[in-house]
């Protein structure tokens, strides 16, 4: 029992501050223990003395401790003292005072940190919504992909898309998930309202909503017997949609939605901000085709508790699928794939937010060095004032703080303004931004942001404050207070500040060098030559509403287009260049060996519109031809007769015979960096017509305006839906959008570097000049011509800026190859574009130091002398 | 810095105590508080209090303490810790603690003058 309260009292003695338990806890722990001794045989006296023990120690220990806070409060009001909020506080208020004294100093460092740090806001804002919280469902970390491996034909991996039967096998056979579903990006239906319009659709399964997390917010949630083939045509409607066309209106459940295909019930409502680019949800209606793979339809699953990837795919490999004989060949080397969601998900940002970061770090690192330097630069003017403060009495300690405090209280405002700006332009940043940010999470400032903007701030003060408190508080204590009225040499001449210099404009070289790259790279996807002049090539997107109408509408709308004034000549095709629509499959020659092509299916007089070179044979009429007639690209022609002219032979593919009969040059289909694809066209048949694009050629400087347009195509007859018309000028900036914002960006924070670094030049050069004055003076006094002090001036920061110059392009050799998969036909190490950066990062250089020394050249040599 | 007795007053009730104990001779911490304890065996004065009022006394230099003075005999059949720490008064504090008295006399002198205790009867 003693023992035991004994130990319980010793525990309560940790009430006292240390200092206090050293000297008295073993002299209070024995009186305890022995006026416990003396209340032996009373137990309730006993306890009634511990109790009371026990608030003594808790009400004396806690009273003690706050006494030697106050001491300490007390000591260190004087000015030599440790580290209390008070004097932390006179701190601040002091260095705001010496920064107010100095505007021009404060107002470029604080710009230059406002530029870094808001830079750093906008990434980690981008960070933030693609990388972090991409995916806005509930225990995101337990959703997985489910896909199959298999070698591709020359031993590559590959992956594909699942069927609906794999996902009923797994959801009847498979313990590792609590839910699997599947979806699949049902793209654009046109509704039969009044106006039509044209919404985006997404085909899921069953249990897709519940999966995700998700609940219709009016009516109900797809079940399993709406996904057979046979079922009635049901939807959920997207809530913007739902409140754009439906004015919100829950009457809207158990109407019906015309569609082409048919109309469809509306049972539900999806939940707002749930894939707000949405309109319409519909379940997976595929069990004609249900075995087939690679239709895209893709499967996600969540896990079961406590299981993990690896053990769902341990479990999924041990699963053998049955498959129909027909498919058994082709199915035979798929392999179950399981993979995080949150990895697919963001798998596409990650080298982009790489690229980002690592630029936006450079920018972060030339604005903390810049600070460093101008900190170092003004600092060198205020040893007499540290000397003073060291000779009464203020310590090396209590020097550094006070630094460390105004570099901080500095770095603190540039955060603020930075955080400010950044706020400001979010919305401009994000529209640079090189990807599509996902859209169910969209950038914005919040909390996480904004901690680590102000972590940022804090400790890029702290970090970059470090050495040149310490460098100058050294000195500060060295001074002897007879040698403060002397003026020291320039802080250049140190090799701290050259070192700076050097470091600036090598970081500058790299972010310069890498825009510069991505400019030349993005300058010859400019100049690929895309089969066709897409200054004069236009493309008419109009849909009927009845797809019945097709054949006769589009034949009707061309030859009203070739009626045009201006217009040279029209056709029209199904997939128009650049835009990467396709149908795959093959085809053989007079029944020789098959080879892979892109079937498109052109009206007469599209070759004439595209301006495509006739290589070989003849073009098709306009009218009639006699037989099914095939025209083939150049590649086509290569590929399927690599012997000799393919002119008059029988063209098998898709188990039908066409006659070929001219080859023409080949068009860029998928974009200006792929290769030229082997396409040929096939005859429009008016009766089976799909959606076409009506393509035309202007002659040079005739406009067809896209009202006039519009008044032709929705005058043919049928209703249609006319969505505007793009040059192909439009159509390569639309492709070109991500190479153009990555280049964008890249060549503005090339710029920030670069202009961040000139400032850092130009403000140590130009302190340097002042601290110099009177040496200059002297020089000028001695004969030295204004020439020559503006040559050593600008030779003082030259021969850094070489330095860093040569150390940069070292540096964009080794950094650069990060970006080779953005380049096109253009090597991480062109020689031209590093040249030119060396040039203009030293002529840039020299004029920033050049400033400063003309003005030191104007000095009067008699005033300089006086100069203190 | 000088200190004057008058500065110290007036003393708080244990402080005086402490003070008015050590005035017979230096004591040793167990000692003390057997003095200080009114009725022996109730165990009234706690650790947390005698020693924060201790170590307050030996800051303000109005007792000293010293390490077991080499002719203090260690009372025999007493179990627990052999004493260490001795207690004494300095000059300063023997000053205190007289004008303490005093404050205190002419006090009780005051509210005997007057109609308290009287009324009382």
């Amino acid at each position: 029992m003693t023992r035991i309260s004994v130990a319980m009292y010793r525990l309560l003695l940790l009430a006292f501050p240390p200092d206090f338990r050293r000297r008295h806890g073993a002299a209070m722990l024995a009186q305890f223990t022995a006026q416990q001794r003396g209340l032996r045989g009373r137990p309730v006296a006993r306890i009634v003395h511990w109790l009371r023990a026990a608030i003594d120690a808790a009400r004396h220990g806690l009273a003690e401790r706050r006494d030697a806070r106050h001491a300490r409060a007390r000591v260190e009001m004087n000015p030599r003292g440790g580290t209390s909020l008070h004097s932390i506080w006179q701190d601040i208020r002091f260095g705001v005072r010496l920064l107010r004294r100095q505007p021009g100093f404060t107002a470029v460092a604080v710009l230059t940190l406002a530029l870094g740090i808001g830079a750093v806001t906008a990434l980690a804002s981008v960070v933030d919504s693609a990388l972090l919280r991409p995916l806005p469902f509930p225990e995101p970390d337990r959703l997985v992909q489910l896909s199959f491996a298999y070698p591709g034909r020359n031993g590559e991996a590959r992956t594909s898309e699942t069927a609906l039967t794999d996902l009923r096998f797994w959801q009847e056979h498979s313990r590792s998930f609590s839910s699997l579903a599947m979806y699949r990006g049902g793209g654009y239906l046109i509704v039969q309202s009044d106006p039509a319009q044209r919404i985006r659709s997404r085909e899921v399964s069953e249990d897709y909503f519940r999966l995700v997390g998700a609940t219709p917010v009016l009516g109900r949630d797809l079940q399993v017997t709406d996904t057979r083939d046979d079922a009635p045509a049901v939807a959920i409607l997207g809530h913007g949609f739902w409140q754009r066309s439906f004015a919100g209106d829950a009457r809207v459940i158990g109407t019906t939605l015309r569609l082409a295909s048919g109309a469809v019930t509306i049972v539900g409502v999806a939940p707002s901000g749930f894939y707000p680019d949405v309109d319409l949800w519909r379940p997976v209606q595929v069990e004609a085709f249900g075995m087939v793979r690679g239709v895209g339809l893709r499967t996600i699953a969540r896990l079961a508790p406590d299981v993990s990837i690896a053990e769902a795919q341990a479990e999924l490999s041990g699963l053998v699928i049955p498959v129909d004989a027909r498919l058994r060949d082709s199915y035979e080397k798929y392999r179950p794939l399981v993979t995080s969601l949150y990895d697919v998900t963001t798998a596409n940002y990650r080298t982009n937010v790489a690229l980002l970061a690592g630029a936006v770090g450079l920018i972060v690192l030339i604005a903390c060095v810049n600070m460093a330097g101008l900190l170092l630069a003004r600092g060198s003017g205020r040893r007499g004032e540290l000397a003073v403060r060291a000779a009464i009495g203020a310590g090396r300690r209590r020097l550094v703080r006070q630094l460390l405090t105004e570099s901080v209280v500095l770095s603190a405002a540039g955060g603020a303004l930075g955080v400010g700006t950044a706020w400001l332009w979010l919305g401009g940043l994000v529209a640079l931004m090189p990807m599509t940010v996902p859209s169910e999470a969209p950038v914005a400032l919040n909390t996480t942001v904004l901690v680590a903007s102000a972590v940022a701030s804090v400790a890029i003060g702290l970090l970059f404050g470090t050495v040149p408190a310490l460098t100058l508080s050294r000195s500060g204590m060295q001074d002897a207070l007879a040698r403060t009225g002397r003026r020291h040499g320039s802080a250049l001449s140190t090799r701290g500040g050259q070192a700076l210099i050097a470091a600036e404009v090598a970081l500058a070289v790299v972010l310069v060098a890498g825009a510069g790259l991505m400019l030349r790279s993005l300058d010859k996807l400019m100049q690929v030559d895309l089969g066709f002049d897409p200054a004069r090539v236009f493309v008419v997107d109009a849909v009927p509403v009845e797809p019945a109408d097709n054949g006769r509408y589009y034949l009707a709308l061309l030859e009203r287009v070739r009626a045009l004034p201006g217009v040279v000549d029209a056709g029209g095709i199904n997939h128009i260049p650049l835009m990467g629509g396709r149908m795959g499959t093959s085809g053989r020659l007079d029944g020789g060996e098959s080879t892979g092509v892109q079937v498109r299916t052109a009206m007469p007089g599209y070759f004439e519109a595209m301006d495509l070179r006739l290589i070989e044979g003849r073009l098709p009429g306009k009218t009639s031809e006699p037989e099914p007639w095939v025209i083939l690209s150049e590649t086509a022609a290569r590929d399927l007769s690599p012997e000799g002219s393919a002119i008059g032979r029988s063209l098998e593919v898709m188990r039908a015979h066409y006659r070929v009969i001219g080859v023409v040059s080949g068009v860029r289909q998928a974009g200006p960096e792929q290769p030229l694809p082997p396409g040929l066209y096939l005859p429009f048949d008016a009766d089976t017509a799909d959606t076409m694009s009506i393509v035309f050629r202007t002659s040079r400087g005739a406009v067809v305006t896209t009202n006039e347009m519009r008044r032709l195509a929705t005058g043919v007859g049928p209703p249609v839906l006319f969505e505007g018309v793009r040059s192909g000028n439009d159509l390569r900036t639309e492709l070109l959008v991500t190479p153009r914002k990555r280049t964008g960006l890249l060549s503005l924070l090339g710029g920030l570097g670069l202009l961040l670094a000139l400032v850092g030049l130009f403000g140590v050069t130009a302190f340097s000049v002042t601290r110099r004055t009177r040496e200059i003076g002297i020089r000028m006094a001695f004969g030295a011509r204004p020439e020559q002090v503006v040559r050593r001036i600008v030779l003082d920061s030259a021969l850094p800026a070489a330095l860093g110059i040569a150390a940069g392009l070292g540096l964009t050799l080794l950094l650069t190859r990060a970006i080779e998969s953005y380049l096109f036909e253009t090597t991480p190490t062109d020689p031209v574009t590093l040249a030119g950066v060396s040039v203009l990062l030293g002529v840039c250089c020299c004029l920033a130091a050049w400033v400063p020394g003309r003005r030191a050249a104007r000095i009067d040599p008699s005033e300089a002398l006086r100069v203190q | 810095m000088r200190r004057y007795p008058r500065d110290f007053l007036p003393l708080k009730d244990l402080g005086f105590r402490i003070l008015v104990a050590l005035a017979d001779g230096e004591r040793y911490a167990w000692s003390l508080v057997q003095a200080l304890d009114d009725s022996a065996g109730s165990a009234r004065l706690l650790p947390g209090q005698l020693y924060r009022t201790l170590d307050r006394l030996l800051a303000d230099g109005l007792i000293e303490e010293r390490e077991r003075p080499d002719d203090h005999q260690v009372p025999d059949g007493k179990r627990g810790a052999a004493p260490s720490r001795f207690f004494s008064l300095t000059p300063l504090g023997c000053d205190v603690a007289r004008a303490e008295t005093r404050r205190l006399e002419a006090l009780v002198a005051k509210s005997r003058a007057g109609r308290l205790l009287r009324q009382r009867r």
